[in-house]
């Protein structure tokens, strides 16, 4: 609905309204606080709850996932693809680890559900690449914990 | 035939039923480990505790038979106490590895913990361990999550037959072993498995190949000997991960022999010849199926006499299409072990027969004659049709001029064939086979075929000229 607002005689002259804009302007620029940071020098702080990057935690070097494939099951994305083995020192681990990462929605179902508290996800948000990249094992055991 | 009251419902039952039985006809559960039906009854989980009126005690319902006029109750507050408490008992020992057990998903223990155990743990005390050792190719065995049902050793006594696992010590401290700590001997090792409520024993061939939510199941008939067992396929993602045994009294009860349930990785194998292919220049190189089909339709026309010799584990309906589509071509069956069906004899008291071929006794029905009597001399063209897992007799491609192999193949046998067109083995195809007892079973597909293999019926209608079926 169009309302019709009435102009007085000074505010037709519109000189004061350009004052009174360039006073806010003026206050704002000289008294207020920076909101942008010096990105990559300065960060933010996030929540410790914030879902980043994926690792597998490690115990005494040992990764905790035994491939229960609660993960995998759990996946609303179906990101996550894992084969079991059995090795000497463990009666079930994972041989091949996997996360599409660019099918990741970063909803934290997996770390919710996974029993041994193996695959976390850290506080690390930048994640952009120059290839599709699909983690790997390897990849996933490098410890990051959160920033 | 008769009447019990069971929980306030007159429920009937057939003369010999025991409360489980009855109860499980009205379709309810009653809990119990120990208890399976074709296991003589021990009761001594104490799992399927239920209340009968004018008893003292609460009464095992397995080991019990139903009695005209019964009142049963397994729902009274007295019932479910003491229930709860036998599941405490028997969590008391168990490790918490679910995660990384095979039996998760399909265990009794995790069913009834969760229906009727409380959920929380009282106690702190160290669970026993055990050291297992080896139970031979078929079965691995995980004591620490025994629980003592003794289903494995009433299995090996009564249908394996042989009398090799027995329980060591008591109480507590029982250990289900081999006898001498040898490993098993018996055919059906691979039943302990499914015996077994828990995850103690599983088998070696699906031991982390799948958790058993990802399973897709469908029926279907064991293409492994002539008993014709019915059986349930596990699969997901058109790869097929184990054979189970389904109940069917009148053939298999409820078992099936390890020849069986571990025959299906053939279907599966590397080698097998997944795309059509002819031959060029002295060996075989894969073609385009419209190639291959051309040259399948050439030979057929171009030949003056055609022998039809199929392996015995094509289906039925296969056989009447050959008979059908090569109106000229004498008919012949093969079977590894025997010669014809009246060769084939039971191998021991329970499943296994010597003919090692599903459907020899329907493909003699429809006419086709018993292999000894090819003589490859006097054909053309052989057309040997193979269902899957019987392998084709040594040379057979050599021995007559052309030889055009229909069905399921390894990359090693076809040397010698002119054409190859692969089809679906038995488990990515739907039809019907005739066991040893005349008994026609129908089964249904339960994976596509794999690779670039055609259904026959699709193979002999699409590149067969239409001459070549009037020609009869």
């Amino acid at each position: 609905m169009l309302i019709k607002r009435e102009t007085g005689f000074l505010q037709r002259f519109y000189l004061l309204e350009v004052m009174k804009g360039l006073f806010i302007t003026t206050k704002n620029w000289l008294f207020s606080k920076n909101i942008t940071i010096q990105y990559p020098e300065q960060r933010r702080k996030y929540s410790p709850l914030f879902r980043g990057q994926h690792y597998i935690k490690t115990t005494n070097g040992v990764e905790n996932c035994t491939a229960c494939m609660l993960c995998p099951t759990v996946c609303p994305a179906d990101c996550i693809h894992i084969e079991a083995g059995e090795r000497a020192d463990k009666e079930k681990f994972p041989v091949r680890f996997e996360i599409d990462i660019l099918r990741c929605c970063f909803c934290g179902y997996c770390e919710e559900a996974c029993p041994k508290d193996a695959i976390k996800l850290s506080g690390i948000y930048e994640m952009a690449d120059y290839e599709r990249r699909v983690y790997d094992k390897n990849f996933l055991l490098i410890q990051r914990g959160s920033k | 035939m008769g009447t019990i009251t069971f929980n306030g419902k007159e429920i009937p039952f057939d003369e010999g039923d025991n409360i489980i039985e009855a109860a499980k006809k009205a379709g309810t559960e009653i809990p119990h480990y120990c208890y399976h039906p074709g296991l003589s009854i021990v009761a001594q989980c104490r799992m399927c505790l239920v209340e009968i009126e004018g008893a003292r005690k609460l009464a095992t319902a397995c080991s019990t038979p139903c009695n005209n006029g019964m009142v049963v109750s397994s729902e009274s507050p007295t019932v479910k106490e003491a229930v709860s408490g036998v599941q405490e008992f028997l969590l008391l020992n168990h490790p918490l590895d679910c995660p990384i057990c095979d039996q998760a998903g399909e265990c009794s223990l995790q069913e009834y913990s969760l229906k009727h155990a409380a959920s929380d743990c009282r106690t702190d005390l160290n669970r026993r361990t055990y050291i297992d050792i080896d139970m031979g190719p078929s079965i691995k065995k995980n004591m620490n999550r025994c629980i003592h049902c003794t289903r494995c050793i009433r299995y090996c006594n009564e249908v394996g037959d042989i009398y090799e696992m027995v329980a060591l010590q008591r109480g507590n401290n029982t250990e289900i072993v081999t006898v001498d700590d040898k490993p098993l001997m018996t055919a059906y090792s691979g039943g302990l498995a499914d015996v077994c409520p828990v995850g103690s024993l599983t088998t070696k061939d699906f031991r982390f190949s799948k958790r058993v939510w990802y399973l897709r199941r469908n029926d279907s008939i064991c293409d492994g000997c002539s008993k014709g067992c019915n059986i349930t396929v596990s699969h997901e993602k058109n790869l097929v991960f184990r054979l189970e045994p389904r109940e069917n009294q009148e053939i298999n009860k409820w078992w099936m022999c390890d020849e069986g349930r571990y025959g299906f990785h053939f279907a599966q194998s590397p080698s097998r010849v997944l795309a059509p292919a002819v031959k060029g220049g002295g060996s075989m190189e894969s073609a385009q199926w419209s190639e291959a089909g051309a040259r399948f339709n050439d030979l057929v026309v171009g030949a003056q006499s055609i022998a039809v010799v199929a392996s015995a584990d094509i289906t039925n309906e296969e056989a009447d299409l050959l008979k059908s589509s090569l109106p000229k071509a004498e008919l012949y069956s093969y079977s590894p072990s025997v010669d014809s069906s009246s060769e084939d004899k039971a191998l021991d008291h329970l499943i296994r027969r010597k003919d090692k071929s599903p459907n020899l006794k329907g493909l003699e029905g429809r006419g086709y004659s018993a292999f000894s009597k090819f003589n490859p001399s006097k054909f053309n063209l052989v057309v040997y049709a193979s269902g899957g897992k019987v392998r084709p007799p040594y040379g057979i491609a050599k021995l007559s001029e052309t030889t055009v192999g229909l069905g399921v193949f390894l990359k090693e046998e076809v040397d010698g064939f002119d054409v190859i067109l692969p089809g679906p083995s038995w488990l990515e195809k739907e039809g019907s086979f005739t066991n040893y007892d005349e008994i026609n079973q129908h089964f249904g597909q339960a994976i596509r075929p794999i690779g670039l293999a055609k259904p026959m019926s699709v193979v002999l209608s699409k590149y067969l000229a239409d001459s070549v079926w009037q020609a009869g």
